[in-house]
C-alpha cells in the first residue's frame, strides 16, 4: 500500500466510469474501448477527495456503455488485468445512478473482480436501476438518487464503505451502514421482546401511524396447471414426490426436514411398494400409514393396475422424491427444476404429484 | 371473571430434609418428591437433579417445563384437566412459584421415525444458547424419567406430564402459609374508547406427541377456533404435550405466554383487550386451513376487535395456516400485527418464509432460526448421553457443539422474548 505521510498505508482505489463520466464523450463515444489512466477523472476528482488521505485512487478505468456489452470478455479481462497491475485494495464503480447498460456495467465488473481477484468492490446504484436487482450477486451497493444530481453525497457514501471493505472491517447491517440488503440476513439483539414491539406495531398500524414491518413478505408464484393430456392412452406417467418415501436405509440421506437433495428410484418389475422395501424419512407427517403400505403415498399399485388395463400408456421406470418438511422455496424451486430436466429429457408426458 | 396471581420469588433450590420454603429459597425433601414422581407402571427409574442458571449444565431430552402454580381460593385449579376436572379455570386466587420451573427429561421408549423422529431439546444453564433456551433462567428442578420395557410412546408422555404436574403442585403447595412478593390482579374492567384488540394463538397439533392440551384434551382434526377469557390461559388451560423442541411451547410458556401479559399489561391505558381465540395450526389441507382461519375472524369480529395480535407455535406447514389467518382478519377490516421466526438458512441467504400473504404487512422478526451458534462443552449433563439435531443428526452432549435455535427447547419462543430479530446485511 502507498504511504501516506507516517500513518496508516493509504488504500489503493481503482475506480471504473463509463465514456460520459470519463469525459470521452456522450452517446456518440458510447463504442470507445476500455481505457485506463493513472489519475482520477471526473467524480473520481471528488472521491479522492472523499477518501482524504485515506485511500488514493491509482487507477481510472474508463469503457463506453456499448463496448462493454459488446466486447464483454475482452473489456472484463482488460479490467481485471488493469486491478492487478494496480495492486488494488479495492474497485469502486460508479456511481451509475439511474442508468441502465452503466449500472449493469458497474455491477459485472464489481462482480467479477471480486469473484477472480478477490478484491471487494462498492458501487452506487439507484435502488430501481434493474442492476440493483439481483440480489443473489450479493454486491455492496451504495443506494443514489436516479440522476447525478446527488453526487456528492454518493461519493462520501462511498468512500466510506470501500475503505471500510480494503480494511476487512466487519460492517453492520444494511440500513446502518447505508448498502441496499444484499438478501443476506443475519441476527441481532434488541433491548425489547417481541411481546412488546409487536403490541406496538398493532397499535401503529391500527393507528394510522407510520410502522415498519420487521420481516418483508415475499409474494409465492402462482403456478398455472398445464392444459390436459390429450390421450392419456399413449402417455408416459411419472410420479414425482415430497413425501420421503424412499428404499429401506434411506441410501441417498434425504433429510427429514429442510431437504437438499433428491433421489430416482428404479421401478422396474415392480407392481407394488412393499411394506419393509420402503420407508417415509418424512418429518412433517406420521408415517406409520405409509411405512405400512408405501402405496399410500406413491401409488405404483394403482398406476400399475392402470397401465395393465391400457388407462394410461406406461408408467415411467423412475419415482422421483425429496422430503418436503420445512422446504425451502429456493431450494425446493432448484429440486423442482432439476427434476423437471430430468422428465423432460426422458420425453414424459405426465406427472402425478400426489399430497403429503 | 377475576384471577388473583400471587407470586413467590424464589432463586434457589436445595435438598433438605422438607419440602418447604424460606426465604428466596426453597428446600426439596428428595425422598418426598422421589415418591411423588415414582410410578412403576409407567418408570424403571426416576432421578432428580437440582440445576441454577449460570452452571455449566447441559440438559438433554427435555421434554417439558412446568411452572409451579396451585390454587388457593376459588373454583377449579391450576392447570385444569391434567391431575384435575376440566373445570374452567381463570378466577378465584392462584399461586406461582416465579423463578423455578420443573423440568421433564427422557428418551421415548419406541425409537421414533418420521413425523416423530425430532421430539429433545437441549438446554444450557450458561453460555450462548441459554437466551435460547427455556428454563435456562429459572432454578430447575429436573426429573428424569426412565421408562419401563414395552410402554407406549403416549403412555410414557402421559406418565412424564403427571409426574412434573404433581411435582410441580406440590412445590407450590409450600407457598400457601407465606406472603407473596407480589400479586397481580387480573381482570377485563372496561375500557370505553380504546382499540378492541384480540390475542389469536395458533397452538400446533401435528398429531400423537406433538401437540398441547387445552383442558387436559388435544385439539384434533375437528377442533375449530375457540374463544377463552384470557386469565384461563394465565392459570394454565394449555398445557404442552408436543414434544417438538424447538418448535414448542413449553407449560410454563403456555402459562406466562408474554403477548399476552404485554397486551394485559397495556390494557385501559392503550388498548381493551376483547378475548383469546385459541385456533390450531397443521391442519391437513388447505379446506381446513381456510376453514379454520375463517371461523377465527369470524369470532374476533364478534368480539368487536378493531386490532388482532397473533402468534404461532410451529413452523412449516402450519404458516399456511397462520397467513390465512392474518388474511381472513384483515379481510374484515381487522387491523392485524405477527411475529415470525425466519428460515433463512445458516449464512442467512434462503427465502425465510414458507409461506406469506400480502396482508402480512406488519410482522416482528424473531430472528433466522438457523444461524449457526458455537456452544462449550459442559461440565455436566442430565438426561442422557444422545444430542439429537433438528436434522436427526445425534452427537455427544458433553462436547463443544455448533447448534441453532432448532435444537434448542422451545428454542423459536425463546429467540423471540430474548430480543432477538434478523436484519438485512
Amino acid at each position: 500500500m502507498a504511504k501516506v505521510g507516517d500513518g496508516m498505508p493509504a488504500v489503493r482505489v481503482v475506480h471504473y466510469l463509463n465514456q460520459f463520466y470519463g469525459g470521452i464523450g456522450g452517446e456518440e463515444k458510447a463504442g470507445s474501448p476500455l481505457a485506463v489512466r493513472t489519475e482520477p477523472v471526473g467524480p473520481g476528482r471528488l472521491l479522492q477527495q472523499r477518501l482524504g488521505p485515506d485511500g488514493r485512487i491509482v487507477a481510472t478505468l474508463i469503457c463506453g456503455d456499448n463496448a462493454f456489452h459488446e466486447r464483454r470478455q475482452e473489456t472484463l479481462d482488460g479490467v481485471l488485468e488493469a486491478v492487478r497491475g494496480a495492486a488494488a485494495d479495492v474497485l469502486v464503480a460508479g456511481p451509475a445512478f439511474g442508468s441502465g447498460r452503466y449500472g449493469l456495467a458497474c455491477a459485472e465488473v464489481c462482480v467479477q473482480v471480486e469473484a477472480a481477484l478477490g478484491v471487494p468492490a462498492v458501487t452506487g446504484l439507484h435502488p430501481e436501476n434493474p442492476a440493483a436487482q439481483v440480489q443473489e450477486q450479493r454486491l455492496y451497493i451504495v443506494p443514489t438518487p436516479a440522476s447525478s444530481a446527488g453526487m456528492a453525497e454518493s461519493l462520501g457514501a462511498m468512500a466510506r464503505l470501500a475503505l471500510k471493505r480494503a480494511r476487512g472491517e466487519p460492517l453492520g447491517p444494511a440500513a446502518e451502514e447505508g448498502y441496499l440488503p444484499r438478501g443476506v440476513r443475519r441476527n441481532v439483539r434488541r433491548d425489547r421482546p417481541a411481546s412488546v414491539r409487536l403490541t406496538d406495531l398493532l397499535l401503529a398500524k391500527w393507528g394510522g401511524r407510520p410502522f415498519q414491518t420487521e420481516l418483508s413478505v415475499e409474494v409465492h408464484d402462482q403456478v398455472a396447471p398445464a392444459a390436459p393430456l390429450a390421450d392419456l392412452k399413449s402417455a408416459t406417467i411419472a410420479v414425482v414426490t415430497e413425501a420421503g418415501l424412499v428404499p429401506r436405509g434411506n441410501p441417498d440421506r434425504i433429510e427429514a426436514a429442510r431437504a437438499t437433495r433428491w433421489a430416482a428410484y428404479g421401478l422396474e418389475g415392480i407392481d407394488d411398494l412393499r411394506a419393509g422395501a420402503y420407508e417415509s424419512v418424512h418429518g412433517g407427517y406420521d408415517n406409520t400409514w405409509a411405512n405400512e403400505d408405501p402405496d399410500r403415498v406413491v401409488p405404483i399399485d394403482a398406476l400399475r393396475a392402470m397401465e395393465r388395463a391400457g388407462a394410461i400408456g406406461r408408467l415411467h421406470p423412475e419415482y422421483f422424491v425429496t422430503c418436503g418438511s420445512v422446504g425451502n422455496p429456493t431450494v425446493m424451486r432448484r429440486i423442482g427444476r432439476e427434476i423437471a430436466a430430468k422428465l423432460v429429457e426422458a420425453g414424459v408426458h405426465g406427472v402425478i404429484v400426489p399430497a403429503t | 371473571m377475576r384471577l388473583e396471581v400471587a407470586s413467590y420469588l424464589v432463586s434457589s433450590l436445595e435438598w433438605g430434609e422438607r419440602t418447604a420454603l424460606a426465604g428466596d429459597r426453597l428446600s426439596v425433601s428428595r425422598a418426598e418428591i422421589e415418591a411423588l414422581a415414582a410410578d412403576p407402571e409407567a418408570f424403571a427409574d426416576v432421578r432428580l437433579e437440582l440445576v441454577h442458571p449460570g452452571e455449566r449444565v447441559r440438559m438433554v431430552n427435555v421434554l417439558d417445563a412446568v411452572e409451579p402454580m396451585c390454587k388457593v381460593a376459588g373454583e377449579s385449579s391450576a392447570y385444569p384437566g391434567v391431575l384435575t376436572p376440566a373445570l374452567t379455570a381463570g378466577s378465584g386466587r392462584t399461586h406461582r412459584i416465579e423463578g423455578v420451573s420443573v423440568v421433564a427429561c427422557g428418551e421415548f421408549p419406541d425409537p421414533p421415525t418420521g413425523v416423530l423422529s425430532i421430539k429433545h431439546g437441549f438446554v444450557d444453564m450458561w453460555g450462548e444458547a441459554a437466551p435460547l433456551c427455556d428454563a435456562s433462567e429459572t432454578a430447575d428442578l429436573v426429573v428424569v424419567a426412565t421408562p419401563v420395557a414395552g410402554l407406549s410412546n403416549g403412555d410414557f408422555d402421559a406418565a412424564v406430564r403427571n409426574a412434573a404436574h404433581r411435582v410441580a403442585r406440590r412445590l407450590a403447595e409450600a407457598t400457601r402459609d407465606f406472603r407473596p412478593h407480589g400479586v397481580e390482579v387480573f381482570e377485563l374492567s372496561p375500557a370505553p374508547g380504546l382499540p378492541r384488540v384480540v390475542y389469536v394463538l395458533q397452538l400446533q397439533d401435528q398429531g400423537p406427541l406433538i401437540r398441547p392440551l387445552l383442558y387436559g384434551h388435544h385439539l384434533g382434526e375437528t377442533f375449530v377456533p375457540t374463544l377463552i377469557h384470557p386469565n384461563e390461559l394465565l392459570d394454565g388451560a394449555v398445557v404442552s404435550a408436543n414434544h417438538r423442541c424447538c418448535l414448542k411451547l413449553s407449560t410454563r410458556l403456555h402459562a406466562r405466554n408474554p403477548y399476552l401479559l404485554d397486551l394485559y399489561r397495556r390494557h385501559g391505558r392503550d388498548l381493551c383487550l376483547a378475548g383469546v381465540i385459541l385456533k390450531r395450526g397443521h391442519y391437513a389441507n388447505h379446506f381446513l386451513k381456510q376453514r379454520a382461519a375463517e371461523y377465527a375472524a369470524n369470532l374476533a369480529s364478534l368480539c368487536g376487535a378493531q386490532g388482532a395480535v397473533i402468534t404461532m407455535e410451529g413452523t412449516g406447514n402450519a404458516t399456511i395456516d397462520y397467513m390465512q389467518t392474518l388474511r381472513a382478519l384483515e379481510r374484515r377490516g381487522i387491523r392485524a400485527a405477527g411475529v415470525f421466526h425466519e428460515l433463512a438458512g445458516a449464512d442467512g441467504a434462503d427465502s425465510p418464509l414458507v409461506d406469506s400473504v400480502e396482508e402480512a404487512d406488519a410482522l416482528v422478526s424473531s430472528g433466522n432460526a438457523e444461524e449457526p451458534i458455537e456452544i462449550g462443552a459442559p461440565d455436566r449433563v442430565i438426561g442422557g448421553d444422545t444430542f439429537h439435531y433438528y436434522t436427526v443428526a445425534t452427537a455427544d452432549p458433553h462436547r463443544a457443539l455448533s447448534v441453532s435455535a432448532l435444537e434448542c427447547f422451545c428454542g423459536l419462543a425463546r429467540m423471540a422474548q430474548s430480543g432477538y430479530t434478523a436484519v438485512d446485511f
